[in-house]
This record gives C-alpha cells, sequence and structure tokens, in this order.
C-alpha cells in the first residue's frame, strides 16, 4: 500500500520551492515547480478518496481514448471526472480553466527559448495555491 | 479542425455577447486552445456561464487529446508563447460609445465606420 500521504507532504514542498524559487530570481524553475505542486495535490486527493492507485486510475481514464494519455492528462481527467460529479459548474470551468493555464505556463517555462519573469512566477505560484484550496474544498 | 471549431465557437459568442470582446490563441503546437474575454463583468453572468459550458463539453467530446481554457485578460500576460488566431475586435458597445462621442460629425463617422466594417478585423486596442 502506498503512503498516499507523501503527494500531500510533496505538493507543500513543491509550493514552498516555487516561493524560495522566485525570492533565488529562478522563475523558469519556480514555475515548473508550481504546476507539480498542485499535480501532487490532485493526485494526493485521487488516491486519497477515490482510486486505489495508479493503477485503477489509468485503467479508468485512459482505455476509453484512442489517443494514448500521458500521466498528467490522465490525472486532470479525473479530476474534473471528480467535479463533474459535484454539478457545482463554476467551479469545475474554474478548474478547467486554471488548470490549462498552468499547464501552458509550465510547458512555456520549461520546452521554450523564452525565459519567465518575475511576474509571470509569482503569478503562476498565485495560481498554484488558489488552485489547491479549489481542489481541497472538492473533497471536504 | 479544432481551430475551425474554435473559430465558430468565437462568432457565437461575439454574436450573443455584444458588450464583451473575444479573441482566440493557441499554442505552438495547436494542441491548448484558449478564449479570451476583455469583460470580467460577463464572466460572472449565468448566461456565459451556460454557453462557456456548453462549449467546454462540446470541444471535449469533439478533440478528447486537446484542452481548452477561457481567460481573462490579465491572464493572458501571463502565457508568452502563444499564437494569436483572432484578435480583439471592438464590441458592439464599444462601437456605439465610439459613434455617441464624437457625434458632432456624424457623416465623417459614418464614413469611418463603413470602412471599418468592410476590414472586419478593428483590433480591440485601436478603440481603446
Amino acid at each position: 500500500m502506498e503512503h498516499v500521504e507523501n503527494y500531500q507532504i510533496k505538493s507543500q514542498r513543491l509550493i514552498k520551492a516555487s516561493e524560495m524559487l522566485i525570492a533565488g530570481n529562478f522563475y523558469d524553475s519556480s514555475l515548473h515547480c508550481s504546476y507539480y505542486g498542485v499535480l501532487q495535490t490532485a493526485t494526493y486527493l485521487l488516491l486519497r478518496y477515490d482510486y486505489n492507485g495508479f493503477d485503477e486510475l489509468k485503467k479508468t481514464f485512459a482505455i476509453s481514448n484512442t489517443k494514448s494519455k500521458g500521466s498528467h492528462q490522465v490525472i486532470w481527467s479525473a479530476i474534473k471526472h471528480r467535479a463533474k460529479r459535484t454539478r457545482d459548474r463554476k467551479a469545475l470551468l474554474k478548474i478547467n480553466n486554471d488548470i490549462i493555464t498552468l499547464k501552458q505556463m509550465r510547458e512555456d517555462a520549461d520546452y521554450s527559448a523564452n525565459m519567465a519573469d518575475e511576474d509571470t512566477a509569482r503569478g503562476a505560484s498565485r495560481l498554484a495555491k488558489d488552485l489547491i484550496t479549489t481542489l481541497e474544498e472538492f473533497y471536504r | 479542425m479544432s481551430t475551425e471549431f474554435m473559430m465558430d465557437q468565437l462568432d457565437i459568442l461575439r454574436q450573443e455577447f455584444k458588450t464583451a470582446a473575444f479573441a482566440y490563441f493557441v499554442n505552438n503546437d495547436r494542441s491548448n486552445h484558449f478564449i479570451v474575454i476583455d469583460n470580467n463583468v460577463v464572466t460572472e453572468e449565468e448566461r456565459f456561464i451556460d454557453i462557456q459550458f456548453e462549449v467546454t463539453d462540446r470541444f471535449y467530446y469533439c478533440f478528447p487529446g486537446e484542452t481548452l481554457s477561457f481567460i481573462t485578460k490579465d491572464r493572458l500576460a501571463l502565457l508568452k508563447t502563444l499564437e494569436e488566431v483572432d484578435g480583439f475586435r471592438v464590441s458592439h458597445y464599444e462601437w456605439t460609445q465610439l459613434i455617441s462621442e464624437t457625434d458632432n460629425n456624424f457623416e465623417k463617422n459614418l464614413a469611418t465606420a463603413g470602412d471599418a466594417l468592410q476590414c472586419g478585423d478593428i483590433k480591440y486596442a485601436l478603440a481603446a
């Protein structure tokens, strides 16, 4: 049995790391940590409350699609599926919109030649913390 | 194909919400699509939430391997590598404001309006 709580600890560490990296002017790296901080919280919540391990999660959200899905997309699909069940449409849209925005920011930071600036890194950090709060509220 | 879908949705949004302006951006591999809205009041309207929900649902049904996000203009500033597919246009509300503010030269305004409407691609920034 996996210690799923460790995903939550990792998430907290990543968010803390994103703040420390901003303070050290490592903005691209900070963006990376902000995104992964949210991903780890999502993983924790899914495995703690909804699914018995990654295999079950992957089976549920990967087989129905003809395109192969990466692990990130599997997690976000599962989160959106969970959010749909709550019938809170505003929150579902917010989660969808914010996750994709943060994901794109991470891709900008990791895969483009552009260097992130402080405003962008701080924006990502705020977005990540906000998303983590929204996700946790779904499971209360 | 998803770009064509997005352009259709953009037309619907522009017709439905005339007090707002919309733009469409996409990432470099055309897998992440962004509809940008300039009006924070409209984003809170129930009708806008309904349409946003319908568009998003339809998009994921048609293009399961891609993503769609509605964002505000301030969020767009955080995304550095997106390509503009269809930029902001003057909304109906702003257009009528523009005309009424300079109503002392009505004929000239009409001529300007005609030229601009034929172009069909008036950038939001020009009206500001």
